[in-house]
């Protein structure tokens, strides 16, 4: 603009400025030199590495608990995330079938995701894994024996990945405006050729989408490997410490037991793998995704 | 008939049967999704000890919903209700949707209509921190907040605006990344000749973001608002971690303290959980006709 100050544009981004540096920036590097740290009563005392080391060592406690949630992490996210994708992509090619009253079925869809992370619902949630719960009462229905969700580890596992499973909806409706976007031209083409439905789908929608597939995905796998309200009130990370998922690890070590210190070091691990997995994810996208001009 | 006529019919109904199939997974889908949210309401009027299936009560009973409005002191000596909770979570939800909203939407607009240097270093500096996990944040902000002369702003306050500062100040300076991401996609969707136009006729660059360009981005402002009432109305952990004096909880630590015992049946439980989500549903359902299916859809066409 003709005339325009030098300095209005950096005036109008300083409260983002302040909100980078002080509530990201700052906290990034402080979480890193905290986890250097071990403080006991009023004396913090320069440890180097040693919280890294204690939380990979597997004969102490911590150590055990801190290597075993990594695992139910790892099987919580690379279960939740694939099944995220697989239903929010299968609903969404059903509902882009020019269905009639779509608007109803996508507010219907979406009411889960507004719900599902409230207290409220996952409370709800608590009643319905319960052994005498609407699940298995819905089984009893057809002479099934009831089935201990929560009492078993991988019952357990399963109905906090249910919990986020349902809650599919907005990735559903990122999936349904790719699906949109997909030109007309190409199906009827593939048609003529002779292409069947299930043909056109794998070598004309999933291409088509790919790159709509990769951001849905490391978006999920950023969230997901945060998950916390689900474990927390359901399961409480049992049984047997089977759904302690790191975050909820993290909160129990650093608010409960008030060992910031350690509760950093974790952070900064999990942080990390966040960052490998992803950049993983982007290396491979070269490989799948196809970008149109 | 023909053989011919009967070909075309065949073909009629194994189109019809296509298309039945089609309504079938959906509306058996949507059903299977929704029927524990239908279900409370029914289970909320519901006596029995563990209630049925069954969407009608088989003992019924108001007890729950009575309780619910009318809940007795718990806590505190204060007293406390329901809808105090809910009053309380709204006092940090409300703050963070009206300021975080503006400051997006102001920090999207400079990086999209107003040339600068360090630009790039902006927007990749979002990208960036657009895929940060929050858990990296949350111990040293704690340590922030509770460190001494910070923890006295908000630590013991009474009124939950206050004591929930820990939770809202972000949203002022413009923290959330995927807000901004998905103002900066629209912003760059609306063609430039309408500032042109209005700067012609003598508009400063707040006329044309607030008169001119405000119409069209009024979809997008309120999702954004919606997303981020959502998430902050549903915050659990960070209520948690900064938990204050009694009469401040917000409703996701009541509900949970509230919890099932002697006194409090799953009709006392679910009734409470009814009227909590009830805000939450009356907002989404108002703002709903500007969701435009939008949720992230504008953020990637890009």
């Amino acid at each position: 603009m003709v005339g325009e100050k030098k300095w209005v544009p950096y005036v109008l981004l300083g409260p983002w400025i302040i909100g980078f540096i002080l509530f990201k920036l700052y906290p990034f590097i402080n979480a890193f030199v905290m986890s250097l740290f071990q403080t006991r009563g009023r004396n913090s005392e320069f440890v180097g590495f040693d919280n890294f080391l204690l939380i990979f060592n597997r004969a102490e406690p911590v150590g055990e608990e801190f290597i075993n949630s990594l695992g139910t992490t790892f099987i919580y996210v690379f279960i939740t995330v694939p099944l995220i994708l697989i239903v929010s992509l299968g609903i969404a090619y059903v509902l882009a079938l020019k269905l009639k009253g779509i608007g109803f079925y996508r507010t219907a869809f979406y009411i889960p995701t507004v719900l599902g992370t409230n207290v409220a619902v996952i409370l709800l949630w608590r009643f319905i894994f319960q052994d005498d719960g609407l699940i298995n009462q819905f089984i009893g229905l057809f002479g099934a024996e009831p089935v201990q969700w929560l009492g078993t580890s991988s019952g357990a596992m399963t109905s906090i990945i249910t919990l986020r499973v349902w809650q599919f909806g907005s990735t559903m409706l990122i999936f349904l405006n790719a699906l949109k976007n997909v030109p007309e031209s190409l199906y009827e083409a593939a048609t003529i050729d002779g292409a069947g439905k299930w043909r056109q789908f794998v070598s004309i929608t999933i291409p088509m989408i790919t790159p709509i597939i990769l951001f849905n995905a490391v978006m999920r796998l950023v969230e997901t490997f945060q998950i916390f309200n689900g474990p927390y009130l359901i399961t409480q990370g049992g049984p047997a410490k089977a759904t302690n998922v790191l975050n909820l690890l993290i909160y129990n070590t650093a608010f409960l037991q008030g060992n910031l210190n350690l509760g950093a070091a974790m952070s900064w691990i999990l942080f990390l793998i966040i960052m490998v997995f992803t950049v993983l994810i982007f290396r491979s996208s070269r490989y799948w995704v196809h970008y149109q001009d | 008939m023909t053989d011919a006529q009967k070909r075309i019919q065949m073909h009629h109904y194994k189109k019809n049967i296509k298309s039945g199939l089609k309504y079938t997974i959906i509306i058996l889908a949507a059903v299977l999704m929704l029927y524990p949210l239908i279900w409370i309401i029914g289970a909320s009027f519901d006596g029995s000890a563990v209630p049925s299936i069954s969407f009608l009560p088989s003992n019924f009973t108001f007890s729950g919903w009575q309780a619910a409005f009318s809940a007795p002191g718990w806590g505190s000596a204060e007293g406390y209700s329901l809808l105090r909770a809910l009053s309380n979570t709204l006092q940090y939800t409300i703050p963070y949707v009206l300021f975080g909203t503006f400051s997006c939407l102001i920090t999207a607009y400079v990086i999209t209509r107003m040339s600068f240097k360090g630009k790039k270093l902006v927007f990749a500096l979002i990208i960036g921190t657009l895929l940060m996990p929050a858990t990296i944040f949350r111990i040293p902000l704690y340590a922030f907040w509770t460190s001494p002369g910070i923890v006295d702003i908000w630590d013991g306050q009474r009124l939950s605006f206050m004591a929930y500062i820990p939770l809202w100040a972000g949203s002022m300076f413009a923290v959330n990344s995927f807000s901004i991401f998905m103002f900066i996609q629209f912003f760059r969707t609306i063609p430039r000749d309408l500032d042109e136009a209005a700067y012609m006729d003598g508009a400063n660059k707040f006329q044309v973001l607030f008169y001119v360009l405000m119409p069209i981005l009024k979809p997008i402002v309120m999702t954004v608002a919606l997303l981020m009432f959502i998430s902050q109305f549903n915050d659990f952990q960070g209520p948690l971690i900064y938990r204050g004096h009694v009469s401040t909880y917000p409703l996701s630590i009541v509900l949970q303290l509230l919890g099932l015992d002697s006194i409090n049946t799953y009709a006392h439980v679910f009734a409470r959980s009814i009227v909590s989500v009830s805000v939450l549903v009356i907002v989404f359902f108002s703002a709903q006709k500007y969701f435009v299916g939008n949720d992230a859809d504008s953020a990637i066409k890009g």
